[in-house]
């Protein structure tokens, strides 16, 4: 039986893996290699927002009419995300170590605070509420690919 | 559920920050009284090593804590306190007030003073307590750190209440012997409210800050409550000699698990509260094993006050500071980035090598601190050390609100 949940948390976590790459070469002042690792974070974190913003968040607002709250404000979260994302990719064109990890050290919690929302409030909630759970669980696989 | 994640729920930054901020000035006191003390060290009952007792605890602990609190309830477990603002300007006075009093009181032993800072702390705890307790009791999130802190949350009631009743009994008043335990109070404040609050706390930023595997399940459910109860069977004496091994064994287990995910972070760079982190956990497990062997010491008395050293210099200042560095940035980006201002990323807030002096200060004021007990020189050594450590995260934090305001300003500049 496909649940929401487990999928949406075990791409947390490749994400999160990614994240760790970028950081482990722009500590070793690889900034090429940051670069790449940063992209493929970046395209990660993108499909987990889409997958969200597309699918899961309109899923759950129309079966609970909860328009513009929690999900609202997980929208706003993911902005802060990819304006903090652009910093990154700035630090890395400017190779500048102390702009990349005050930028990476202000996602992670960010990331984190987000995650542990999602993964302890909403996705239960979503896998509760949401009608047609298993064909939407069905799709945010397709979505997040085969890291679910 | 909407009020579980709106942002909007979450406090204005004035609310923790008071709290936070506050407790800098107790820890410089501590400090300043420490390095007066001299030989009055030797004994953890000489008014000069009580009052840099609770200048530490019911000053620099109690009040770094309702700063935590009242950010990390509604943010991380997503139990909202009713009316921050209102409880916070409830609190935070007479928190403040009453925690000059006690130390004051205990010092100079003036009964008017013991008398008016235990009730102000008191109250003032038991009410913060009562609305945090309501809160996570409303709450349908049912995650392990919620645990951990409704049980601190009772060991805090409980600490403060037997704390009451000595400062009290000090004042002159007569209260029944019962609930007249020094042994009592000591092992509820470290344990079942310091520690469990610290486990509470390690559960949500241990990952988020390094990106560590989470804490096992099983020791997220059970650690809480197994911890409270070797506490309750120490404290009472029911099983005391063994109840204070077990909790020992289990202090020096969280912190060897910490240490232990520490190790397997993701993130490869470590800062300044990474090390502030590592010390508070060695502080620990040295006091873990320091505890069990008074126990067969001809005469404790100056290692009790070692013990002390480990516990709040080693432990509480070091853990507290490293969140410290870190909360204070992160909401000062949050709440820019809230406004529409332009932000200020972490790094920005406060200077990594502001963080570091102050980390260098620290190592060597806990270092000189104990041998303090044995050679009074050193408590001198520590004192100037410990003051000076927190005059620079005084400063560096002065600089970060600076900053803060400026950027803020920016912004209504701008509209």
């Amino acid at each position: 039986m496909n649940t929401i949940k487990p999928i949406m948390e075990t791409h947390h976590e490749h994400c999160d893996h990614l994240f760790a790459d970028a950081e482990h070469a722009a500590s070793a002042r690889d900034w090429n290699a940051c670069r790449v690792q940063l992209t493929r974070f970046a395209e990660a974190m993108e499909v987990h927002f889409r997958a969200e913003e597309d699918l899961l968040f309109p899923a759950f607002e129309r079966d609970t009419n909860a328009i513009g709250g929690p999900t609202e404000v997980m929208r706003t979260e993911h902005e802060q995300i990819r304006e903090l994302i652009a910093s990154l990719d700035a630090a890395v064109a400017a190779a500048s170590g102390d702009d990349f990890f005050g930028a990476s050290d202000t996602l992670a919690i960010l990331m984190e605070q987000h995650n542990r929302k999602e993964e302890g409030i909403l996705y239960p909630m979503c896998d509760d509420r949401i009608s047609d759970r298993e064909g939407l669980a069905e799709r945010l696989k397709q979505r997040v690919g085969g890291r679910a | 559920m909407r009020e579980l994640l709106t942002f909007e729920q979450a406090p204005p930054f004035s609310v923790p920050l008071r709290f936070l901020l506050t407790a800098i000035p107790f820890a410089m006191a501590a400090g300043l009284l420490l390095a007066l003390s001299g030989d009055a060290l030797a004994t953890r009952w000489s008014r000069e090593s009580l009052a840099i007792t609770h200048l530490m605890t019911a000053g620099f602990m109690l009040q770094a804590m309702c700063g935590a609190l009242m950010q990390l309830t509604p943010v991380a477990i997503g139990a909202n306190l009713p009316r921050p603002r209102l409880l916070a300007w409830l609190v935070h006075p007479p928190m403040t007030i009453g925690g000059i009093c006690l130390a004051a009181g205990l010092f100079l032993h003036s009964a008017p003073m013991l008398t008016a800072g235990g009730l102000a702390v008191a109250l003032s705890a038991l009410l913060l307590a009562a609305a945090a307790l309501t809160s996570l009791a409303r709450t349908p999130a049912r995650n392990h750190s919620r645990q951990a802190m409704r049980i601190a949350l009772v060991g805090l009631v409980f600490t403060v209440i037997l704390g009451l009743a000595l400062a009290l009994a000090r004042a002159g008043f007569e209260l029944p012997a019962t609930i007249l335990s020094v042994a009592a109070h000591l092992r509820v404040g470290w344990l079942l409210w310091g520690l469990t609050l610290l486990c509470a706390a390690s559960f949500m930023v241990v990952p988020m800050f390094q990106m560590t595997p989470a804490y096992p399940e099983h020791f997220q459910r059970w650690f809480p409550p197994l911890l409270a109860l070797a506490v309750v069977a120490a404290a009472s004496g029911i099983a005391a000699p063994l109840g204070d091994i077990l909790v020992c064994a289990l202090a020096a287990g969280y912190a060897g698990l910490t240490l232990r995910l520490q190790q397997r972070r993701r993130r490869p760079r470590t800062d300044a509260s990474f090390a502030f982190w590592r010390i508070a956990l060695a502080s620990t497990m040295l006091a873990a094993a320091l505890a069990p062997a008074l126990g067969w010491m001809a005469d404790p008395t100056r290692a009790e006050v070692l013990l002390g050293a480990l516990v709040l210099l080693g432990g509480f200042d070091s853990v507290i500071c490293a969140m410290i560095y870190k909360i204070v940035p992160f909401l000062v980006w949050l709440h820019l980035s809230r406004a529409g201002a332009p932000p200020l990323l972490m790094h920005q807030v406060i200077p990594e090598s502001t963080m570091r002096l102050h980390l260098r200060i620290h190592a060597a004021a806990l270092l000189f601190s104990l041998p303090a007990p044995w050679w009074p020189p050193c408590a001198a050594a520590a004192g100037l050390l410990l003051f000076a450590g927190h005059s620079v995260q005084a400063v560096g934090l002065a600089g970060g609100l600076r900053r803060y305001l400026r950027h803020r300003g920016m912004e209504q500049g701008a509209a």
